[in-house]
């Protein structure tokens, strides 16, 4: 018994180093100056420890301005998608029409859809609009993608909450949008902020719309402009490195902050025994 | 505080499912009405109209006069009690209680005392901080139960709000429930399938049968008239014994055939029981409730109709012995009807025995065996 949970731990440490070394590689190397970084045996410390790949892509590449981009685009994508897609999937979990299947199915077929098929009819839709180079053009793609994953997860979600919460809520005085938002909803906050989190890391993430849809430095999201630090000939290692370390320390925190969001169990306690 | 009237309602849910038909109830100001029926009757189909939460197909429900049928719950002015209890499990039993007066927008310290006072009514002081999740299955009922009385509503509905209660609680809340009813002198529409329950705390109580309504009567009303052979057989533990009878002869001569045994019948039971008249000769369905056979003590010898039964089970209770045994049911065409005798333990019976049985002959129920209504 013993001998097992102490291995079980070791297993655990061990899987924790593993998975976290890269990050830990990332860190340390962008503290490092250029010519260490190329060295055969490079030093594991950093020495000595130099700021100037941070200097440069804050100040010489305004780096601060792609991740305001990725902060606006994801956050603005994440609220409509969750604002929209719990009210959608309420709907779905909670009345009776016809053609629900169909819609749902429908919803399903639309996240299929590859996006490198639509890359290019949006651009010209975005081209005619006027919209290239700004946050709609990326907000609405995402939404697209990201929406029909929440109504689905949401859809679950709503279902599993015991209607007759919401019935004695309706009973105590509450109307139908006061019932759910004072009942439904924050029984729901656990799937509400799982879809949140998988929506903004989709967001932050993603390449292929940001590149295509974004012409100049200045409104271009992270990915994308950490692709384009490289020039003809040279590939500035350093300053990648320090852009990573830097965009990865936010989402960790999201992730670390809402998670303690997501206990499941929640609705115990609410009928019988 | 208000009545409630329930007239002509009818309910088809949208699958086809005729839940209620015809169905008219009358609760009056202060009364407890008990709404009893087995599983599937449509008890929570009527409770559930009445509240708002669902449409009614046909009828019209009203409360204190006013008719409700077009206004959503929320504006009823009704506490129901869930059977689940449905209380809110991301708040505390305090958030709880104060949801219904929170969403009538009373003032924070009105809300504070009234919670307090329903809290030290039904001793949850002490949990007011806890979640629901913390609970006991007592604990929450009575939060449930609290969530509706702080609000002081025009009456209350409670779908079998004792159901998942164990036995022994169950019985406690039972007379709790009926000492805070009269406290508050609230109407109650209580559902439950349960006939102790219903027989108990009633001061009326309505028998609901397959979404029709069969009587509403006191309890004792309802034990010792049952208006039909739904009602008969559902009220009562065990339930009332049936086998079909004839009646023959008269004046002193009158007989009750019944189980391929005759019992002699007083000469001037006809004119008491004038619903017999037209039924001499003819096929009809007697009933007996079980604690209605007698031990044979020499006293009563004479009087009393007498029933050879031969025990085939016994259930010793304790307080009473429960003799199964099966009659020949020979005018319905059927092998045996299975019946049940409680009998006096100090009743010497064992598996297998023969015992005679004595019957007083007011206490046989008869019922028109194809309407199945009381005569
Ligand atoms: N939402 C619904 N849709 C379709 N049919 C329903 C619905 N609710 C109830 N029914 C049907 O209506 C009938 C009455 O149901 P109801 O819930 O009123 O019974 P009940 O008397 O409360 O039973 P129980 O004692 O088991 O709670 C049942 O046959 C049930 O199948
Ligand atoms: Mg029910």
């Amino acid at each position: 018994m013993k001998r097992s949970g102490v291995s079980v731990h070791l297993a655990t440490v061990l899987f924790i180093l593993l998975s976290f070394f890269p990050f830990f590689w990332t860190l340390l190397s962008s503290l490092k100056p250029a010519s260490q970084l190329f060295q055969i045996n490079p030093p594991f410390w950093p020495q000595p420890c130099t700021w100037e790949n941070y200097r440069a892509i804050f100040l010489e590449r305004r780096f601060y301005l792609n991740i305001l981009n990725s902060v606006v685009v994801a956050g603005a994508a994440t609220g409509v998608c969750v604002a929209l897609g719990s009210l959608a999937a309420y709907g779905l979990a909670r009345l009776r029409f016809r053609g629900k299947s169909i819609i749902l199915g429908f919803i399903l077929v639309v996240s299929l859809f590859p996006p490198v098929a639509i890359v290019s009819p949006l651009f010209l839709l975005f081209e005619k609009t006027r919209l290239i180079n700004t946050y709609l053009a990326l907000i609405l793609p995402y939404l697209t993608f990201a929406l029909p994953l929440t109504i689905w997860l949401l859809t679950v979600f709503f279902r599993q909450i015991p209607w007759e919460l919401e019935e004695a809520a309706r009973l105590d005085g509450a109307g139908p949008l006061r019932a759910f938002w004072e009942v439904t909803l924050p029984l729901a906050a656990p799937g509400i902020f799982t879809t949140a989190i998988l929506t903004f890391i989709y967001c932050w993430n993603e390449f292929l719309f940001a590149l295509a849809f974004t012409t100049n430095d200045a409104s271009r999201t992270i990915p994308v402009a950490i692709v384009m630090f490289s020039g003809y000939h040279t590939v500035p290692w350093g300053q990648i490195l320090a852009a990573v370390t830097v965009v990865t320390v936010p989402v960790a925190a999201l992730v670390l902050v809402l998670q303690r969001r997501i206990i499941s169990g929640l609705t115990a306690g609410a009928i019988k025994g | 505080m208000a009545g409630i009237v329930i007239s002509g309602l009818h309910k088809t849910y949208p699958n086809g499912a005729a839940a209620l038909q015809d169905f008219h109830l009358a609760v009056a100001d202060g009364e407890f009405l008990v709404l009893v029926g087995p599983s599937g009757c449509g008890k929570s189909t009527v409770l559930r109209c009445v509240a708002g939460l669902e449409r009614p197909t046909l009828g019209t429900i009203s409360v204190g006069g006013r008719v409700v049928n077009d206004l959503p719950p929320q504006e009823r002015d009704l506490a129901m009690v869930f059977q689940t209890y449905a209380l809110y499990p991301h708040m505390t039993v305090f958030d709880n209680l104060a949801f219904g007066l929170k969403m009538r927008r009373r003032p924070q310290e009105e809300i504070g005392k009234a919670v307090a006072a329903v809290a030290e009514k039904l001793g949850l002081k002490a949990h007011l901080h806890k979640k629901p999740r913390e609970l006991s299955g007592g604990e929450r009922q009575r939060v449930a139960l609290g969530r509706a009385i702080v609000r002081q509503p025009q009456a209350f509905l409670m779908d079998e709000p004792l159901s998942n209660l164990d036995a022994a609680l169950r019985v406690k809340m039972r007379t709790e429930l009926l000492k805070l009813q009269r406290e508050l002198k609230t109407t109650v529409l209580y559902v439950t399938h349960d006939q102790t329950e219903a027989l108990t705390m009633g001061d009326r109580v309505a028998v609901l049968h397959s979404g029709r309504l069969q009587q509403v009567a006191p309890p004792r009303e309802i034990y010792d008239h049952p208006a039909n052979r739904l009602v008969a057989g559902f009220i009562g533990s065990p339930a009332m014994n049936f086998i079909t009878a004839r009646i023959t002869g008269k004046g002193d001569g009158l007989v009750l055939h019944l189980g391929g045994q005759t019992l002699p019948l007083p000469g001037d039971y006809l004119e008491r029981r004038p619903g017999l008249k037209n039924y001499q000769q003819k096929n009809l369905i007697a009933g007996l409730r079980p604690e209605h056979f007698l031990p044979l003590t020499g006293a009563r010898r004479g009087m009393l109709g007498r029933l050879k039964i031969r025990v085939e089970v016994l259930e010793t209770l304790g307080p009473v012995n429960y003799a199964h045994f099966s009659l020949p049911d020979p005018l319905a065409g059927r092998e045996a009807a299975a019946w049940v005798a409680a009998l006096d333990p100090t009743v010497p019976a064992a598996p297998g025995q023969d015992l005679e049985v004595a019957i007083e002959p007011r206490h046989i129920h008869f019922f028109d065996p194809e309407t199945g209504k009381a005569l």
